[in-house]
């Protein structure tokens, strides 16, 4: 699954990474991680994944808790974990004045990814059929006129 | 203005010091807040430790209702080292309780 989704969400994410002083993220779905964007090695990202859930397992065991975010302070550096569905989104920042910013951008991002992942896991059955009725865009390139439109999109046919 | 606008936020205040936690909400409150303190640390010690950054000197949970935090004074990160924290009914900005517990070292 994440072969898949992953291009799309890679580049909001990488916009998510110059919206502050942000030194790294991590987006996760379940226990898996999908991106990596932190300044570490792998296994680090992979324990960094697991440890951020067991510390929402740790919590939720007592039965009707449900921590949304986690955000902790370290030697020059600050860890932001944002959890929303199965979606789990952690970032690296170093201004502690942008942490509310950056846990709505979060928060918008993470609602979006598991969007996408939803329509990846249960896709609407008429997708198939809305595919194979769309015009090839090869077709257009066939006639000396272009398409009629009633949008203000202009499509102009390329000529020999 | 409505009330909700002029009311102050219901904050529970606590301090640390010498690994107790103490603070005027009573001993009901202080067990509560020690428990989720304790495992809020714990749990930011085990993400320093993914990271190599270390302890964490501050730490706060929120959920949809409910948002808890610590901070050790002047960066410290032992448990025998002095600090503060609070928890509210609500949530709240983080950074202005992250503010609001660093001005109780005044």
């Amino acid at each position: 699954m994440a072969a898949i989704i992953t291009p799309s969400l890679r580049s909001a994410l990488e916009r998510l990474k110059h919206g502050g002083a942000i030194n790294g993220l991590l987006l996760g779905w379940r226990r898996q991680i999908l991106i990596n964007l932190l300044p570490f090695e792998e296994f680090r990202a992979e324990r960094l994944l697991q440890a951020a859930h067991d510390a929402h397992a740790h919590f939720a065991s007592g039965g009707d808790r449900d921590v949304k975010s986690f955000w902790f302070g370290y030697e020059g550096v600050f860890v932001l974990a944002l959890l929303q569905g199965e979606c789990l989104l952690i970032m690296l920042h170093t201004h502690a004045s942008e942490v509310d910013f950056l846990r709505r951008a979060g928060l918008t991002f993470l609602d979006d990814t598991q969007l996408l992942v939803e329509a990846l896991l249960h896709p609407a059955p008429d997708d198939e059929n809305s595919r194979e009725a769309t015009q090839p865009l090869g077709e257009l390139d066939v006639g000396d006129h272009p398409p009629e439109a009633s949008g203000p999109t202009k499509v102009i046919p390329r000529r020999a | 203005m409505p009330d909700t606008l002029a009311s102050p936020l219901p904050l529970q205040l606590f301090t640390l010091k010498d690994g107790l936690v103490a603070s005027d909400s009573g001993q009901e409150a202080v067990n509560n807040y020690a428990a989720d303190f304790q495992g809020l640390r714990h749990f930011g010690q085990k993400i320093g430790e993914c990271l190599d950054l270390g302890a964490p000197w501050a730490g706060t949970l929120q959920e949809e209702d409910f948002t808890l935090n610590f901070a050790y004074f002047d960066a410290g990160t032992d448990a025998q080292d002095p600090g503060a924290g609070a928890l509210v009914g609500e949530r709240i900005p983080l950074f202005e309780l992250l503010s609001r517990v660093n001005s109780m070292e005044a």
